[in-house]
């Protein structure tokens, strides 16, 4: 009965999580990302299955699509009418790459309504570790994610409203009542951002939890330094006669200790070592925060403070010794829904990176070729500017390099569990309490979460060495197959004219020798190496 | 920050002061406070005056740049680019991140006073400059070992040099960026260098009691207590490794950006130099600049031979840990062995690896990496050259 008890009171002190989450997920169901029911939501704070938010959705997706075929239909005439003067690998590349911000979407969108049950659980889930951890003294603050959802929003928007107005404004024939159609170019990124936005913040708020847990255990061990800081000033006082006494050659000097070792007998070790022992179990005085104070303390009477706090939660092995399980299990938990978070967005993560990935190298190579003066896809209109290009890849390399680091963070934030732990034990000093450590460190080494995207890679920051080094290698051999397909299509040029003057010398001079031995000379010379 | 700090080492940082990359007083100064916020102010005025030098050489229409043909210029330019994010971070962690950088060497004062207590009053005077020269001998040879090769290297090429208006520019303005890049690449050995220091007394301390504890065992003598005092020895051991494992992450914390940047920009600039080496034996210039990137090849490598070095102390101090005899024949010690397990789980917990933001380890794996791509990308741009002659030359 008092468990239940404290359960409701906990509950009422625990916020949970997804009540933060309000405007974001107002927004991605009027965008038709999240399928669950909004009344539940707005009533009680969770996310459960609807039928109707089902409907709406495929509904939503299937307008998308329609809509975005069309853009791509009465954008694309351009292309068509171009396609003779682009380079034919120009063309393939915009043609491979048009439907893949499609792909994306859906990918997000499909994906959520595969999830739409799991991921109220997973939110349960956290509620569930928050009251555990509060039952724990260690509560974790909620109200910053808020601003944070906030703050990510307003950055998407600034982007795609940046993105999207420079380029129809520059780059688009807004005369024609079509262009207005421009606007659907937007929405691939737009609906998939706020999709990653569920992500991130989700991973963000698992992150504060570790976070919590090892800021508790870093308290512990504050506390007990404290606590032995004051404790060896009560002793102080009594054992500084001995220490006085004791000549400081015997301070715990390895080197010294090893050779009388070596060079003396049984008889003589044993009366030598006690007086040994002693210093060196007083060295472990050092361990306050500064060096200061306990040197303070070492050579001075110690200094009396009333306001503090003598009593540590370290110095009983037993009580710890149950905390220390419980953090241990919420850690766990925690991994287990990192896991589960994980394997829930791994589609769209992938999708998103091979998005990320191949766009920012057709971006690039079609600023390239923009330069050059050649035509590029329509659809890739944004390459045509610099500055729309900078904006649109920081956007989307912002988006693919905050997950990977967000990722990576969290990761390192439930490894470092493992040292807070040690440093508990370490500062403890017991037997007893050694073997907790022990154990609960072992089962930390086994239990760590790690990020990966389907399997394919994993998302630490390793990753973006790899992709970097790829695209610049990719975007190289482009430019080098661009240049030898620019000169082949000049050589052909000089060659037509070249031709036909010949043809007018060979019709006026009526001389067949001469226009062929020119023809091959042109052939020989100007084919060959284009190949 | 407190304590003694050696000659060597105060000079050094004095130096680093002056380039605006320590932001800290040091322990003599007098009123601490003020010099910082002077220290602070001075790397905003270097890094502004820079960006301004830099901003110049990219927008005028001299000829800092190569105008010879598009891709010579587009490279040059990467050259600036990066070394103005290299300087950009730099001064800007030197600003920031000043409470990192200040535990580090607070850290570093209280091991070496730790160290120095353990050794008695014996040597309790101050080190000898020969000592101190010969404790930091790793890091005086890669400082002034680069220095003297990229000065002898500079003084021999302006006299061999015919004169060309765009390479006097060029290297009148680049040349101060290449020093600073080396300058922060060698304060980041130096701070590596003391880490690994510490390690080396860690291990040697180990390897003293595991020692011991085999003679108590193969003798079976020992002192009462032996056991115990073996274990109070672990345990303060335990605390120093994690002293200096923090001193590790406060390195990480005070320079992950920079060293990113700073090794990215050299090796940007190795990669450019190498093909503008092979472009200009190629058609024959009389130019001979490429000879600067000889310096500029060693200093990867000095980097990371220190964060190397520093990785491999790791699994010594595992191993002379483990080396430790836990049974001495008459008595076993099972506290003792649980001692060991929990300072060998630390130290699964606490690994040294020294990354630049986690994206790579520093270690000889990553040279034999950065040679690869060196190379691949070489072969790409030497592609290059023909067909760019084809259109601009």
């Amino acid at each position: 009965m008092p468990q239940v008890q404290s359960e409701s009171s906990s509950e009422s002190a625990v916020q949970p999580l997804l009540q933060q989450f309000q405007l974001l997920f107002y927004i991605s169901k009027i965008a038709g990302i999240l399928p669950q029911d909004l009344e539940k939501f707005r009533t009680k704070n969770v996310l459960e299955k609807s039928r109707n938010g089902m409907v709406y959705m495929l509904a939503m997706l299937i307008v998308y699509v329609l809509l975005y075929n069309v853009l791509i239909y009465s954008f694309g005439e351009e292309d068509r009418t171009l396609k003779a003067s682009q380079s034919t690998l120009t063309f393939v590349i915009g043609l491979f790459l048009t439907y893949i911000g499609l792909i994306m979407m859906g990918t997000d969108q499909l994906t959520a309504l595969r999830n739409q049950g799991r991921i109220g659980e997973l939110y349960e889930r956290i509620r569930q570790v928050d009251e555990r951890l509060y039952r724990e003294k260690c509560v974790v603050d909620n109200s910053r994610i808020g601003g944070r959802i906030r703050f990510m929003l307003i950055m998407t928007f600034l982007f795609e409203l940046s993105i999207l107005l420079a380029t129809y404004i520059k780059l688009v024939d807004y005369t024609q009542w079509m262009s207005v159609l421009w606007i659907v170019s937007a929405i691939p990124t737009f609906i998939n951002t706020l999709d990653k936005i569920w992500f991130a913040v989700s991973l963000y708020a698992l992150k504060e939890r570790f976070e919590a847990i090892n800021q508790t255990l870093e308290e512990l061990v504050a506390t007990h330094e404290k606590f032995k800081r004051w404790l060896c000033g009560d002793q102080e006082t009594s054992s500084r006669a001995l220490d006085s006494s004791q000549p400081p050659e015997y301070d715990s000097n390895l080197e010294y200790l090893y050779k009388e070792l070596g060079s003396l007998d049984m008889g003589s070790l044993k009366g030598s070592g006690r007086n040994k022992v002693a210093p060196v179990s007083h060295s472990m005085n050092s361990f306050g925060e500064s060096i200061e104070a306990s040197d303070k303390a070492t050579h001075q009477a110690p200094p009396i403070s009333v306001n503090m706090a003598h009593e540590s939660e370290l110095s009983n092995a037993s009580k710890v010794e149950e905390k220390l399980n419980n953090l241990c299990q919420v850690h766990d938990e925690i991994c287990e829904i990192g896991k589960a978070m994980n394997e829930l967005w791994s589609y769209p993560i992938l999708s998103l990176m091979a998005y990320g990935f191949l766009i920012f190298t057709a971006q690039l190579y079609f600023l390239y070729c923009a330069t050059q003066f050649q035509s590029i896809p329509s659809l890739f209109r944004s390459a045509k500017n610099p500055f729309i290009t900078v904006i649109a890849l920081s956007y989307t390399s912002g988006k693919c390099v905050y997950l990977i680091y967000l990722s990576w963070k969290t990761s390192l934030a439930s490894k470092r569990t493992g040292i807070s732990l040690h440093k508990c034990g370490v500062v403890a000093d017991d037997n007893l309490l050694f073997e907790i450590v022990n154990h609960l460190s072992l089962k930390l080494l086994n239990h760590s979460v790690d990020f990966s995207a389907c399997g394919f890679f994993t998302l630490d920051m390793e990753t973006l060495y790899g992709v970097s080094g790829g695209i610049t290698s990719y975007l190289i051999i482009l430019i080098q197959f661009n240049l030898a397909a620019q000169q082949a299509k000049e050589a052909i040029q000089t060659f037509n004219s070249l031709n036909d003057t010949a043809s007018l010398v060979g019709a006026a001079t009526e001389v067949d020798n001469v226009s062929s031995t020119l023809y091959d000379l042109v052939t020989t010379t100007m084919l060959t190496p284009t190949g | 920050m407190s304590g003694r700090l050696g000659h060597v080492l105060h000079f050094h940082l004095r130096v680093y002061q002056v380039l605006g990359f320590h932001g800290l007083p040091l322990p003599g100064d007098e009123r601490p406070r003020r010099t910082r916020q002077l220290l602070r102010a001075w790397s905003l005025f270097l890094l502004l005056a820079l960006s301004g030098m830099v901003t110049v050489c990219l927008t005028s229409n001299l000829h800092f740049l190569y105008r010879g043909d598009m891709f010579g210029f587009v490279n040059d330019a990467l050259k600036y680019l990066f070394s103005e994010v290299a300087l950009l971070s730099i001064y800007a962690e030197t600003m920031a991140s000043q409470r990192a950088l200040a535990r580090f060497w607070w850290l570093h004062g209280k091991l070496t006073r730790q160290q120095q207590q353990h050794l008695g009053c014996r040597l309790s005077r101050p080190a000898s400059l020969r000592s101190e020269l010969l404790q930091h001998r790793r890091y005086l040879i890669s400082l002034y070992g680069i220095l003297a090769t990229e000065i002898l290297l500079n003084i021999w090429l302006w006299r061999v040099q015919p004169y060309n208006i765009h390479l006097t520019l060029f290297w009148s303005t680049f040349e101060p960026l290449v020093f600073l890049m080396y300058l922060r690449n060698v304060q980041f050995v130096l701070h590596m260098e003391l880490l690994r220091q510490q390690l080396v007394q860690l291990e040697r301390e180990l390897c003293l009691l595991a020692e011991y504890s085999r003679f108590a065992s193969e003798t079976g003598r020992s002192f009462k207590d032996f056991g115990p005092f073996l274990r109070r020895q672990l345990l303060q051991k335990q605390c120093v490794y994690n002293d200096v494992h923090e001193m590790y992450s406060c390195f990480q914390r005070a320079f992950c950006y920079s060293i990113l940047t700073v090794l990215l920009s050299i090796y940007v600039r190795v990669a450019v130099d190498c093909y503008f080496m092979y472009y200009t034996i190629y058609i024959e210039i009389a130019n001979l600049d490429y000879s600067l990137i000889f310096p500029a090849l060693i200093e990867i490598p000095a980097f990371i031979y220190a964060s190397q070095s520093c990785m491999v102390m790791l699994p010594r101090i595992a191993h002379q840990l483990h080396n430790i005899v836990t049974d001495t024949g008459c008595c076993s010690f099972p506290e003792l062995s649980l001692q060991i397990q929990n300072f060998s789980l630390q130290i699964l917990h606490q690994p040294l690896r020294i990354n630049c933001l986690g994206i790579t380890i520093l270690d000889c794996c990553l040279l034999t990496r950065i040679a690869c791509s060196v190379g691949t990308y070489i072969i790409y741009t030497i592609q290059f050259i023909p067909k760019l002659s084809n259109q601009y030359w």
